[in-house]
């Protein structure tokens, strides 16, 4: 069973989807994260367990190497479409209760601002590590993120801006959503944004890539 | 003096090499399903690609502060590392540039069928052309002003360097309305995103600057000289 594991984690950190699939090259003509998956189930390997000793072990390696630099966005793409087709035979079994998301993160690019690249890769990585994700797309008004969170009680909120002139977004957001509800945990990110800007406004966290992000929601639903 | 310029996409090109690099592969590690993609996107982006750009020219002139510049009777504050490298202009150039919109549908489309590293592979072409055409724009005014007997600076644009992303305001004054059909939004966002902006200084004492990445502290952008 533990190699099983191990090999569907290996094909998440490499990138591997599917059978057919031609990357990456030296796993070529293999059984990929979604055969291997299958198998797992098949043979009475607990979804919890694939997805918690496999899938997810997979997915936080290729976290770390984007860190540090040691892959680049593409790969970590390729990386999240293995986890993604995989999770297409876990997610039937989320509604039996038999595997549980760790949480929901609401995620979205502030109002004013269209840049979703890093937005996108925040959300794969973090649904990836096994969290339900509402991603509210680009523009979004502060309102939608307050209407979010009281949709979703104890959830985390992200969010992400590439200006200067649409990061001032981020403090109404935060004060809004801290008005009503102050225990709502509140991530920031994108070029412009650092950890001063993260104190001035009151939010909790800033990240500077998805591994920091997806450790400190980690850490607060263990 | 307004000048618009719609430029052919064969007279810019996209290649593979712009691409790896700007990814992150250089020296050609790329592997070979990157490499497909890629060639897959650029055989078809001349179909999504309009790339338009132009300027306006203005009398320029400097005030005792050593931040700002005035041009055509408007007060730009670029930070003093910008207006160092403008000081001697005669004149400013305010340009902008684009490539439409089309490219961001076309790299939405595969996004809404699950298609993330063609919707990704688009979107940084996409970053790379707009460059790339103003390069040729640029060019261009560099041969149009040695006529003159004038040089050109580098271009240096709002959001870079200290200056401030919100003087874009300011900027499409020096432009006409819906110029090149890119629009600005309150937050200084332009309209279609693969589009840029900013300055360039003309006059006899002017120079180009072929290290002016030593300027800036962004030791990892992607454009900075190596
Ligand atoms: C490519 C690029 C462009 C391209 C395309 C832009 C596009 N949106 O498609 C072009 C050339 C068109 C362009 C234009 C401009 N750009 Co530009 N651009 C970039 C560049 C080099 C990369 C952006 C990118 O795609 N990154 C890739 C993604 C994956 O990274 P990311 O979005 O940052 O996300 C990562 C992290 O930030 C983090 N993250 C993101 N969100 C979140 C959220 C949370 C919660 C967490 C935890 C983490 C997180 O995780 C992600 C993955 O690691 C950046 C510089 C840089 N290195 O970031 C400048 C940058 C964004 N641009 C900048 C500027 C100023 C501009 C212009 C205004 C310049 C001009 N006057 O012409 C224009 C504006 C364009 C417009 N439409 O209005 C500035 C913005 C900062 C500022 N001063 O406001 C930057 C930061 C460069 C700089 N000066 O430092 N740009």
């Amino acid at each position: 069973m533990e190699s099983l594991l191990n090999e569907i984690a290996h094909c998440v950190e490499f990138g591997k989807i599917d059978l057919k699939s031609p990357y990456p090259p030296d796993m070529k003509g293999k059984e990929g994260a979604a055969e291997l998956t299958k198998k797992a189930l098949d043979e009475g390997i607990p979804a919890k367990d694939i997805l918690e000793k496999g899938l997810i072990v997979g997915m936080a390696k290729i976290g770390i190497k984007f860190r540090a630099n040691e892959v680049f966005v593409p790969q970590v793409l390729m990386s999240a479409k293995a986890m993604s087709t995989a999770m297409e035979h876990i997610k039937p079994l989320f509604i039996t209760g038999a595997v549980k998301a760790k949480g929901t993160f609401i995620i979205g690019t502030v109002a004013g601002d269209l840049h979703d690249i890093g937005k996108n890769l925040v959300s794969m990585m973090i649904e990836g590590n096994g969290w339900n994700v509402v991603d509210l797309g680009v523009d979004v008004k502060p309102e939608k993120f307050l209407e979010a969170v009281k949709e979703n009680p104890n959830s985390y909120v992200g969010l992400s801006a590439l200006l200067t002139t649409t990061m001032v977004q981020m403090e109404k957001i935060v004060s809004l959503i801290k008005e009503d509800h102050p225990e709502t945990k509140i991530l920031i990110g994108g070029a412009p944004v650092n950890e001063n800007f993260k104190n001035k406004i009151g939010a909790d966290f800033y990240a500077p890539d998805p591994q920091g992000a997806v450790e400190y929601i980690n850490a607060g639903a263990a | 003096m307004i000048e618009k310029y719609n430029i052919e996409y064969e007279k810019v090109v996209v290649r593979l090499s712009d691409l790896e690099r700007f990814i992150g592969y250089s020296g050609g590690d790329i592997p070979d399903l990157f490499k497909d993609i890629i060639n897959e996107i650029l055989a078809d982006i001349e179909n999504h690609v309009n790339p338009t750009g132009g300027y306006s020219i203005n009398e320029a002139s400097f005030t005792s502060n050593k931040n700002e510049i005035v041009a055509d009777k408007l007060i730009f504050t670029p930070s003093q590392l910008i207006t160092a490298r403008l000081k001697k202009s005669e004149k400013i150039a305010a340009f902008v540039c684009t490539i439409g919109k089309g490219i961001t549908e076309w790299a939405n489309e595969f996004l809404k069928k699950g298609d993330t590293l063609h919707s990704y592979i688009c979107d940084v072409a996409g970053s790379v052309l707009v460059e790339k055409t103003m390069d040729i724009i640029h060019a261009d005014l560099k041969l149009k002003m040695a006529d003159q007997d004038l040089r050109i600076t580098n271009r240096y644009s709002p959001g870079y360097c200290d200056w401030s992303v919100a003087e874009q305001q300011k900027l499409f004054k020096l432009l006409p309305e819906n110029f090149c059909g890119i629009t600005l939004t309150e937050t200084s966002l332009m309209n279609p995103i693969k589009s840029i902006s900013g300055f360039i200084g003309i006059g006899k004492g002017v120079k180009f600057s072929k290290h002016d990445c030593e300027l800036c502290n962004m030791e990892n952008c992607v454009y900075r000289n190596k």
